[in-house]
């Protein structure tokens, strides 16, 4: 092995698991992630032949959500290897940078994903924003450097870059340039078919009570993330084995509402529209293929 | 018909060294298009010759003329039409330097701004090209509203003071000098602040508006270009469906098109059926709305028609 495969403890190396299958919900996202990340690394042959251009670096925004798990299943759909940092990681060590993107090179076909990239590229005007910035924000020595690997990879590198942020308002316009990372894709909040498919599977070897409806759990967990409702089943299983003890048998509708009461939900009615007001008036073009 | 530019001619334009963190944020680049490489618009490329190139190419022969060249020009219209590759196009056909500066990356930054004019004064000839000028230096009372009563392409940030002067500045101090043209490029002129729209300042003013039905056939031939078509597709039909795309919209159609093709594609190779075409029109939906349009046609006949003249 040579020396750039060592990751360090900047970024992991490793086999994707999950597929688009696993994921529930999600569909229209799953697309676009088909269309640009999956397509383009597994057939650039047939790219090429249509004189077709696939997209190099792709941003997820939206609310919290799993990002990291949608990079993974695109990942193990192309037959890939993945890249995976996030940003907090990077920014103390400018080289690891460099490094990740040398690896990245080294491994090709492969998909570099890095997580809250906002830190790693901040807009240099951060007071204006509407929450207060993460605590740690990258030097500009940091940012120049990443927009240097971005731009140094070339199609022939067969590398896709694959960025996620649910803070937008903070992300420096200049990642976003043609030629960078000049597709987006809006991973809207978990919608209520989501998250009935969601629970639908996290449910499906938790013994239910007669009195739970998962429609109603869903319509109740409007404002929670698609994490939160992975925890969710086991709060609700610890509550009911709290009251029940050695009795447990099933776990009923006030456990869950229990388990509700724990898990705040992480999304508020005023976050939502925010996110909604601004992909609202983007221009759209960035969306397209 | 115009003959496509392969990925591997946009790939291979050398980047010109400039130094450490300003190389981010400035591009200084090899124009990578000539105007042949641009479908349609023929009488806008005609004003860019005029305005654009004729100053930069031909200063000698118009001092001698007693003509006084163009200071600059604020090239506007709606996205996606092509105004920065039609400045890039000028730059080409003028033989000179380019630098571009991206005003929605520095709304902060006034050294930025600095730095990039202190480079062209460095690089005579040069055409620099401002990218979003209203972004950077909008009206004070700048309403973004159309009249359907949307705001769409309302920037997200604008210029701090600081900024606004800075370019101000800049501008008004290459302005009398031949070998530097600035080219602006704004997304609408009845936002911008008026003190550049003068004489002194940057004097000319290009529309480029949505293509017409001539320029859209032109501009879905150059994108399908090189790829088999299926015999039941008409680019005449569907240059005649696409009222309101613009360019890019156009762009995005063909490659969705593409798209649909190769995801069906087998042995005998890539054929776009009109069907695929179909599909990507229900997914590509042009920006621009029949209001936004209305409204563009609007501000460009109240606009003074004096400036838009060489």
């Amino acid at each position: 092995m040579c020396e750039v495969l060592e990751p360090g403890q900047y970024f992991k190396v490793k086999e994707p698991e999950v597929g688009f299958e696993e994921i529930a919900g999600f569909w229209e996202v799953k697309e676009r992630l088909e269309e640009m990340v999956v397509l383009p690394l597994k057939h650039p042959e047939t790219f090429k032949q249509a004189g077709l251009r696939p997209p190099r670096g792709i941003l997820m925004w939206g609310p919290p959500n799993s990002f990291a798990t949608f990079a993974e299943a695109s990942a193990k759909e192309a037959g890939v290897t993945l890249l995976s940092a996030q940003a907090k990681n990077l920014v103390e060590e400018e080289h690891s940078i460099e490094h990740l993107f040398d690896a990245a090179r080294e491994l090709a076909p492969s998909l570099v994903f890095i997580s809250e990239v906002e830190i790693l590229a901040p807009r240099r005007e951060a007071e204006s924003a509407l929450l207060p910035p993460p605590p740690l924000l990258a030097s500009r020595e940091a940012t120049r450097l990443l927009f240097k690997c971005v731009d140094e990879l070339a199609d022939r590198d067969n590398v896709k870059i694959l960025v996620s942020s649910s803070r937008v308002d903070i992300l420096d316009p200049a990642l976003l340039r043609n030629g960078r990372v000049d597709r987006k894709i809006y991973v809207p909040p978990a919608a209520f078919e989501d998250r009935l498919e969601i629970l639908k599977r996290v449910l499906s070897d938790v013994p239910l009570g007669e009195d739970v409806s998962l429609e109603k759990l869903a319509e109740a967990t409007a404002y929670h993330t698609p994490s939160q409702l992975f925890s969710l089943p086991r709060q609700a299983t610890l509550m009911a084995i709290k009251e029940e003890k050695n009795n447990f048998s099933s776990v009923k509708l006030r456990h869950f509402l229990q388990a509700l009461e724990r898990i705040a939900p992480e999304l508020t009615p005023e976050m939502l529209r925010r996110y909604d007001d601004i992909y609202k008036e983007e221009c759209k073009h960035r969306y397209m293929y | 018909m115009t003959k496509r530019m392969s990925y591997e001619d946009i790939e291979g334009s050398s980047k010109k060294s400039i130094e450490e963190y300003f190389e981010v944020y400035l591009d200084v680049l090899e124009p990578r298009f000539s105007f042949a490489d641009i479908a349609g618009y023929d009488e806008v490329k005609e004003r860019f010759r005029d305005i654009v190139v004729t100053p930069l190419k031909y200063g000698e022969a118009l001092k001698k003329a007693g003509i006084q060249p163009p200071t600059g020009v604020i090239v506007w219209g709606p996205l996606g039409t092509g105004r920065g590759h039609l400045i890039e196009a000028s730059a080409k056909e003028a033989g000179v330097n380019y630098l571009i500066i991206r005003g929605r990356e520095c709304t902060a930054q006034e050294e930025v701004i600095h730095r990039a004019f202190e480079w062209a004064r460095e690089h005579k000839p040069v055409l620099v090209h401002l990218m979003d000028l209203d972004w950077l230096a909008p009206r004070r009372d700048a309403n973004y509203e159309w009249s359907d009563g949307s705001t769409y392409g309302k920037p997200d940030k604008l210029g701090t003071p600081e900024v606004h002067r800075a370019v101000h500045e800049e501008i008004a101090s290459v302005a009398h000098e031949e070998e530097i043209f600035v080219a602006a490029s704004c997304y609408r002129i009845d936002v911008l602040d008026q003190a550049f729209t003068r004489t002194s300042m940057l004097g000319r003013k290009i529309y480029v508006p949505r293509p017409s039905y001539e320029d859209r056939l032109a501009i879905l031939k150059y994108y399908f270009y090189g790829v088999a078509l299926a015999e039941d597709v008409s680019l005449e039909k569907l240059a005649e469906e696409t009222e309101y795309y613009v360019g890019w919209d156009l762009e995005s159609l063909a490659r969705k098109a593409k798209l649909m093709a190769i995801q069906r594609a087998s042995g005998d190779g890539v054929i776009v059926t009109m069907e695929d075409i179909r599909y990507a029109m229900k997914s590509v939906k042009p920006w621009l709305t029949p209001a936004m349009a209305r409204d563009y046609d609007r501000i460009r006949a109240e606009d003074c028609v004096h400036k838009y003249n060489f």
